[in-house]
């Protein structure tokens, strides 16, 4: 599968949709996700418990809430496995911004969201 | 069988601290990692008290089961470090302790042996160094309406830091540790870290020092160790990185991080 592409984001859906950990992270939330990859942008809707729908962002009318973001190389070096999540976030090389309310308190369901993209093949 | 751990209490500056002990002999003074408590030196306790010391273990003001210091927490690495060396000194009978420390735990050591060494057998200093900005500023997050969500940040900041693989169960364990502090005094934990700034000091150390690293650890890259290592005094201080270790060697693999600590005491004849 090709990353990053739709088809990889909405395979990336179909897995936290079936992991009952996301399930218990995002059960309250009612938010609107961006994922960059570099420059290749997909917009995800979280909504009680499920990532509900997603789509490449032109932008949309219903813009985001929060931002997940990286470079190309540090998506690369996280499926790699080279550098684990926690460094990457604590060094600034992926960055969640935007709404920091809505992002910190849906913290642990954007690290499950990190960690599935690392493990995805 | 391993030695009991057994809970007291010690008042200091009319603050009420609790600390666990184990064991007999030589006071060896543990500090513990931000936002957890002396459960994090749950398993190193015993160890170190089948290696002939009484192990000490106190909550951190405003951790645990110790009142914080006037219902503040601390935000500045050398305030925190002296008021936990008069507990150290109000625990230890007027002996000499062995000081360790991880992490914050590690600073604080650190800054211990910087003003207090004359007083100390040695000190161990695991992911500790003269400053460590290695972590994000959380000074606007110690209220709860300023960062929803600070649980699961803290949980996650400490749970990757360690070497992988982990026993599941062991991740939960040391997640669940960190679930005895509030955001506040959490938050202040983490001010102390990037407050920390021992440069002008290290050459005052004037007993063994040992920096430990776990190489899995990210919060204290190599070179602020050997930083620090080129400040102290030649032949007081050493470096150890340890392998398959990370952040929490003290509970990630309590024997292995206890056979360096007895083997570097030895070493330095402090045993």
């Amino acid at each position: 599968m090709e990353f990053p592409s739709l088809e990889f984001v909405k395979a990336l859906q179909a897995k936290l949709n079936a992991n009952s950990a996301f399930f218990t992270a995002s059960k309250w939330s009612d938010v609107k996700a961006l994922l960059c990859f570099g420059n290749k942008r997909y917009w995800l809707k979280l909504y009680g418990g499920k990532v509900i729908d997603v789509m490449e962002y032109l932008p949309n009318p219903l813009g985001f809430d929060y931002m997940i973001t990286g470079s190309i190389e540090t998506w690369k070096a996280l499926r790699d496995k080279k550098k684990p999540v926690g460094e990457l976030i604590n060094y600034g090389h992926i960055v969640i911004d935007g709404n920091m309310i809505q992002a910190n308190r849906m913290y642990e369901s954007s690290y499950i969201i990190l960690e599935t993209i690392r493990d995805m093949k | 069988m391993a030695q009991e751990i057994t809970g007291h209490y010690v008042t200091v500056d009319d603050t009420r601290i609790y600390y666990d002990e184990c064991g007999k002999g030589t006071p060896f003074f543990c500090i513990h990692t931000a936002g957890a408590s002396s459960l994090i030196y749950r398993y190193f306790l015993p160890v170190m008290a089948d290696n002939g010391f009484r192990v000490i273990a106190p909550d951190l003001p405003g951790h645990g089961k110790s009142y914080p210091v006037n219902w503040e927490p601390f935000r500045n690495m050398h305030q925190y470090a002296e008021f936990v060396w008069k507990v150290a000194k109000a625990v230890c009978g007027g002996e000499k302790p062995v000081v360790n420390g991880c992490a914050i735990g590690g600073d604080m050591a650190l800054d211990l042996a910087c003003y207090h060494s004359e007083e100390c057998l040695a000190v161990i200093a695991m992911q500790g160094a003269l400053q460590t900005k290695t972590f994000p500023d959380v000074s606007e997050d110690e209220q709860t309406h300023a960062c929803p969500g600070w649980q699961d940040i803290f949980e996650r900041a400490a749970s990757m830091a360690i070497y992988y693989p982990c026993p599941p169960e062991r991740v939960r364990e040391l997640r669940w540790h960190h679930r005895f502090c509030g955001q506040y005094v959490m938050a202040g934990d983490g001010q102390t870290w990037v407050s920390q700034d021992c440069r002008d000091k290290l050459k005052n150390i004037k007993c063994p020092i040992m920096l430990f690293k776990g190489e899995a650890d990210y919060y204290v890259p190599e070179e602020l160790i050997d930083e620090t290592l080129a400040g102290i005094a030649k032949g007081l201080g050493e470096k150890v990185v340890g392998k398959k270790v990370g952040h929490y060697p003290i509970y990630e693999n309590p024997e292995y991080a206890a056979k360096i600590v007895m083997d570097f005491l030895k070493r330095k004849k402090v045993i």
